[in-house]
């Protein structure tokens, strides 16, 4: 796994590579912590390499959309492939996060 | 040969080994994902979350690392056992869905849904939809050879039965029921625990105990996100 953070027209990008598991959240977290100290307001996860989410990378990002709400910042998700929407989908996730299929809409999202 | 033939010629294999590598992740990307979604139709008649399969698919992983199984078997298990019960697919609605207190034909009927699951998969060459027959089969045997369909017992039911069977159990166990109260996550571990050689292989039991703290991750994790979803009322 690796996460890469990148600041485009404003928004801060992560882009997360790898399964996000049960063994590869604890570095992940850390990243989230380092993003909402730095009170980023408008946030994009990239998931286009992102190939499997266990129950411990659903709740990763479950309180990671709660931190960032907890100071009036707003996540979105963009290029998800097909087998985790399908997890997002099936836990009803995706009833919760806003999802786009490219980074550009998500950004876009934000304006 | 030149070198820069040779190396003309190494691009070559590398970009067309890139390209089945590319191909091969597509097709294993397809079936995961096809997996999933067949599961998700069989947890909608159920009225299941589609947590459990998540949960299913986590625990039975756990237990696999902790028999230290090749990484290939892990992944098998890891997308085969959310189909555990797709066999409920062909049960009918006024048996699958009934509350409580199933008359003993109507039991039977919903045992059914063991070999129903298997005969879906049957013949199949993939070994991901080979190791899916395995756990739809046998996900109900029991190590004492009191489970059903088939009625196996110790190592003759497929491993990747016995993994699932106490995945199933455990996340039946912690999990409420129209019938019944979740149990903690300690007293369910006990009830794992007194069917050790019973209803579960020990060295599955084994473990699913060396993987404790893992498992314990888990359910709190899969906890926080009902939570959060009901709290969303979605």
């Amino acid at each position: 796994m690796n996460i890469r953070r990148e600041k485009k027209n404003g928004v801060e990008v992560c882009y997360v590579s790898g399964e996000i598991n049960i063994d590869t959240v604890a570095d992940i977290k850390k990243v989230f912590r380092k993003v909402m100290d730095d009170k980023e307001k408008k946030v994009i996860l990239n998931l286009e390499h992102t190939d499997y989410i266990d129950s411990l990378g659903l709740s990763t990002l479950l309180a990671f959309y709660k931190g960032l709400e907890a100071y009036g910042a707003c996540l979105a998700l963009s290029n998800i492939v097909p087998k985790v929407s399908t997890i997002f989908r099936i836990t009803k996730v995706d009833r919760v996060l806003c999802m786009y299929n490219t980074e550009k809409e998500a950004i876009e999202s934000f304006k | 040969m030149g070198e820069s033939r040779y190396f003309e010629y190494e691009k070559k294999i590398q970009e067309a080994y890139d390209e089945l590598k590319r191909s091969y992740q597509e097709v294993k990307d397809s079936y995961t994902e096809m997996i999933f979604r067949l599961a998700l139709v069989a947890e909608y008649r159920d009225e299941a979350t589609g947590t459990h399969l998540v949960r299913i698919a986590d625990y039975s992983t756990e237990i696999a690392h902790g028999l230290g199984l090749p990484d290939k078997d892990t992944e098998y298990i890891k997308y085969a056992s959310p189909m555990h019960d797709i066999g409920k697919l062909i049960i009918p609605d006024d048996i699958l869905k009934k509350p409580a207190g199933l008359t003993p034909e109507e039991r039977e009927i919903m045992k059914k849904h063991a070999k129903l699951g298997a005969d879906i998969f049957q013949d199949s060459r993939s070994p991901l939809l080979k190791a899916a027959r395995d756990i739809c089969l046998t996900h109900h045997e029991r190590y004492d050879g009191a489970g059903y369909p088939l009625g196996l017992k110790g190592d003759d039911i497929p491993l990747y039965g016995r993994i699932v069977a106490l995945a199933d159990v455990f996340d039946a166990l912690t999990s409420v029921r129209p019938y019944k109260k979740a149990f903690g996550f300690d007293e369910a571990v006990d009830m794992i625990k007194e069917e050790n050689g019973g209803h579960f292989d020990p060295k599955i039991v084994k473990a699913f105990i060396g993987r404790i703290d893992k498992i314990k991750e888990i359910w709190q994790a899969s906890k926080d996100i009902d939570q959060f979803i009901s709290e969303k009322g979605v």
